[in-house]
């Protein structure tokens, strides 16, 4: 299933990796902190599966446009079946907001086949900082986690719901779950 | 890099769970959220899409530190499809994409110490 591979000599990698086990372990524990996503948030999309110009990035927007089947034009012609109309679509742990907008990009771009277009892009997302680089994507943002979020009615509902590779939307007794 | 969709369906929604975000998580409040979600966030028709890593039948290239601390932390995958059942959901698909890549040890390593 997984095809990572390490870039490196075979005793380069185990000399590194046994220096940095200690290492790794105790930072993995410290992460659970409540702030640890509004202190990564300036460094967040320089992660590997965060960095919004990469590579496995691209392929996986390309992999939500087909699986939310969304990615086509604004055209009025097409809004008379649920299926093309205009969606509205919410991120849950959108962090920075870069999914968000690579969709929304592809989507004002026109789409393929039966592909809906998007009609507004709503970010979910616990750390203030990061939803307010979400909202200088000019995305509109809710800093919530996703039980408090799911608990509120009242609120707009929509048509595509994201959780994308979601790893901190839920804060139980004070800390950050990940 | 094995990535999991969770496909879920009520009255035509569609859904894909995650079970990064579910398996730390008391029953409770899991079955809650996805409920009040389908009640109060989801239009008629609409769909959901989670998609996390697998937790299960991984070739991570992990240390046996890591190894252990990934499999403490692991809920099965099939717990997530169940938990979206139970709060109401239906038709739940799962599909798994595979991304081939390369990556450098330090920042594997990095990676790994943020839990990937």
């Amino acid at each position: 299933m997984c095809a990572v591979r390490l870039v490196r000599s075979p005793c380069t990698a185990l000399r590194q990796a046994s220096t940095k086990t200690a290492q790794a372990t105790q930072m993995a524990a410290a992460s659970s902190s409540s702030s640890h996503y509004d202190a990564i948030g300036s460094s967040y999309e320089q992660a590997w599966f965060y960095a919004p110009d990469s590579p496995y990035n691209e392929w996986m927007v390309n992999e939500l446009l087909r699986a939310l089947n969304v990615g086509g034009s604004c055209d009025a012609s097409s809004s008379s079946a649920q299926g093309n109309r205009p969606l509205s679509i919410c991120d849950v742990g959108g962090g920075t907001g870069h999914i968000a907008a690579a969709l929304s990009s592809a989507s004002s771009g026109g789409g393929v086949g039966d592909a809906a277009a998007i009609a507004n892009f709503c970010v979910v997302e616990p750390s203030a900082s990061m939803a307010a680089q979400a909202e200088a994507r000019g995305l509109h943002t809710v800093v919530s986690d996703a039980v408090d979020w799911a608990s509120e009615g009242g609120g707009p509902k929509y048509d595509r719901i994201l959780f994308k590779e979601v790893s901190c939307l839920i804060v139980l007794d004070g800390c950050d779950v990940r | 890099m094995g990535v999991m969709f969770v496909e879920h369906s009520h009255f035509s929604l569609l859904c894909h769970p995650s079970s990064q975000v579910i398996h730390h998580i008391p029953e409770k409040k899991v079955l809650g959220m996805w409920k009040s979600i389908l009640r109060l966030k989801l239009q008629p028709g609409g769909k959901v899409l989670v998609v996390t890593r697998p937790q299960q039948d991984i070739d991570y290239p992990f240390f046996p530190a890591a190894t252990a601390q990934w499999e403490r932390s692991a809920r099965p995958d099939g717990c997530l499809v169940e938990d979206l059942r139970r709060a109401g959901f239906e038709d739940v698909q799962t599909a798994t994409r595979v991304y081939p890549c390369r990556i450098e040890l330090d920042r594997w390593l990095d990676m790994v110490s943020e839990a990937l």
